[in-house]
């Protein structure tokens, strides 16, 4: 059931229009592999949904949307981002067809609008609807989706607190994908925050926003939890306290795809079983702290793992690493290139819960870096590239201001298996600690 | 045509122009130009000066953070700012908000993805990293260092 710290009055009246119908699903989404069961979505590194561009070091999964209740009016959408570094199902608009879904509203007239940003300064806008989310066996019931570009306004409508100035990512060509699937380690996308059961007026930064529906004017909105776009997972009745993204390791440090699972449930099934994995907690923002290089290296305090990030991305200006930068007018300007590959060691711990007030986990990573413009050369049809980096930024972290993360991409994904504590739900009485935390 | 299903929640609004951040000023503008509603938004600033500039922490109620860095001669060289989501640019960057803006966007024409940003321009230079809920990054303008600073006080 969905874990809420209070109840709403959902007094909503869900009318389904006739003529909404649309494509009707006939096959089931997300077939298990390795003898997986209904908790076991399949995920694969295949370069994305557009022919001819090679969207590297993402993985992708299918999930069947429905309107609420209806077993007709659904459609499956391929292609959606696994995103571990953030929460909720986000879809492009053209990517759901013909079907159509009920839209969150105030009921007088305005229309509940998210707007979500990116590293790279992208954002995106769209409604806040409703659906049913089916991933694998497993169904979220009726559910806040938020659907990229509906209505298409372009970015002049959208409000400048949301349109940062950078890629509009309410396309295909920028968006990269049909949507993302994010599974990151909170049950909602903005949190107590937003809450008006919280908070008495926006906070800096609130996603959310009221438009009218006639004249397109938008204000800031204060939006209960339950009506906040979701993560999937904390909506199944069972299954519900986190995810495994597992991924094998590549056979070759490049090659064309590489097929894993996203496995609902820790330690609520055979298959998702928490063992001797190391368990590192997370603060309020998510992040943990790496050591990079592990001998004589900044401590980066707002690092985090983020299978959304296309490769592994570090300040350039850590100590002992030697400059990288691939030039600013090559094929890859924001990688490093490296004259041959690098060897890199880092050392992860876990960051204070700030509700336990502990923390716990450490351990050391080791990984290499490739010439990303060599790579791009000679490996453009390669989805998978297990030395993918780039730079997060230059100039020092000090006292936890500046430059002050490491983002674990995708690749760190490769040969492990990375479990997601989802904030708030129960964990196995295995677990040395409460959620949120990962562990791998 | 649209269903809708409709909510309970209190929406709060605001007039366009209020949204979410107290005003601050802007890269290569003036420091006067910090706005004086900050005390009406509860926002709280604090002024740490320096020899070779100083810095202008404007802190919103609920931690997010925009830093800026004033030269001796009053002009603002640097911005950074730190929270749940990336802070007004358009307002933030200024004059220069047109020339980020196109290069941000032409580094993601044709490659899709998901990484930091990082313009590298020759006058002007713009980072962004984290992820949803946490982001931090900067801006300055590298001919408008004063003397004395580098570009790693601009955090």
């Amino acid at each position: 059931m969905r874990k809420f710290l209070f109840s709403v009055l959902l007094t909503a009246l869900i009318s389904f229009a006739s003529g909404c119908g649309g494509n009707s699903a006939s096959t089931p989404v997300g077939v298990p592999v390795g003898g997986g069961g209904g908790n076991t979505l399949s995920i694969t590194v295949d370069g994305g949904p557009i022919s001819g561009v090679n969207y590297e070091d993402a993985a992708f999964a299918s999930a069947k949307i429905c309107v609420p209740g209806s077993t007709s009016s659904c459609v499956t959408v391929d292609h959606l981002l696994v995103d571990t570094g953030s929460v909720g199902i986000r879809v492009l608009a053209k990517a759901l067809g013909t079907v159509s879904l009920p839209v969150e509203t105030d009921g007088s007239g305005n229309n509940l609008n998210d707007c979500i940003q990116f590293a790279d300064n992208s954002f995106a806008w769209g409604l806040v609807e409703s659906a049913d989310v089916t991933l694998a066996g497993e169904v979220a019931s009726d559910i806040p989706i938020h659907v990229l570009a509906d209505p298409s306004g372009g970015p002049s409508s959208i409000p400048n607190t949301c349109n940062t100035g950078g890629p509009d990512d309410d396309t295909l060509a920028n968006l990269g994908t049909n949507g993302i699937l994010g599974v990151g380690l909170e049950p909602v996308d903005c949190g107590e925050a937003c809450d008006p059961s919280f908070t008495v007026s926006p906070p800096a930064g609130d996603p959310y926003y009221l438009c009218n529906a006639s004249d397109s004017s938008c204000a800031l909105a204060l939006v209960s939890l339950a009506n906040q776009v979701e993560h999937p997972v904390v909506a199944f009745p069972v299954d519900n306290n986190g995810v495994i993204v597992k991924l094998p390791a590549p056979t070759s440090s490049t090659q064309a795809s590489l097929s894993g699972s996203l496995i609902f449930g820790i330690g609520t099934q055979s298959d998702n079983a928490l063992g001797s994995q190391t368990i590192f907690t997370t603060d309020g923002s998510g992040n943990f702290t790496t050591v990079f290089p592990t001998t004589g290296g900044q401590t980066l305090s707002a690092s985090f793992i983020d299978s959304g990030s296309n490769g592994i991305f570090f300040p350039d200006s850590a100590a002992n690493v030697p400059v990288m930068q691939c030039s600013a007018t090559g094929s890859a300007p924001k990688y490093y290139c490296p004259t041959s590959t690098e060897g890199f060691s880092a050392t992860n711990a876990g960051n204070t819960n700030p509700s336990t007030g502990a923390s716990a986990g450490s351990g050391a990573v080791s990984f290499s870096v490739d010439n990303a413009e060599t790579l791009f050369a000679t490996d453009s049809s390669d989805a998978v590239m297990q030395n993918l980096a780039g730079s997060n930024g230059v100039g020092p972290c000090v006292g936890g201001v500046g430059q002050c993360s490491f983002d674990w991409g995708l690749p760190f994904f490769f040969g492990r298996n990375v479990y997601v504590a989802i904030d708030g739900q129960a964990v196995p009485s295995t677990a040395s600690q409460p959620s949120p935390w990962w562990a791998y | 045509m649209k269903t809708s299903k409709r909510i309970s929640y209190t929406a709060v609004f605001l007039l366009m122009l209020a949204f979410s951040f107290p005003a601050f000023a802007v890269l290569g503008g003036d420091e006067s130009s910090v706005a004086t509603d900050m005390a009406q938004l509860k926002a709280t600033e604090k002024v740490t000066p320096g020899d070779a500039f100083a810095v202008h922490e404007i802190k919103a109620p609920d931690g997010e953070v925009v830093r800026e860095y004033v030269s001796p001669s009053g002009r603002v060289f640097g911005v950074a700012w730190q929270g749940r989501s990336i802070p007004d640019l358009h307002q933030l960057l200024g004059v220069y908000f047109q020339q980020y803006s196109a290069a941000a966007q032409a580094a993601k024409a044709g490659h899709p993805g998901r990484r930091p940003l990082n313009i590298q321009l020759p006058g002007l230079v713009v980072q962004n990293s984290g992820h949803m809920r946490a982001f931090y990054g900067r801006a300055y303008d590298p001919t408008l260092l004063p003397q004395g600073a580098s570009a790693d006080a601009v955090r």
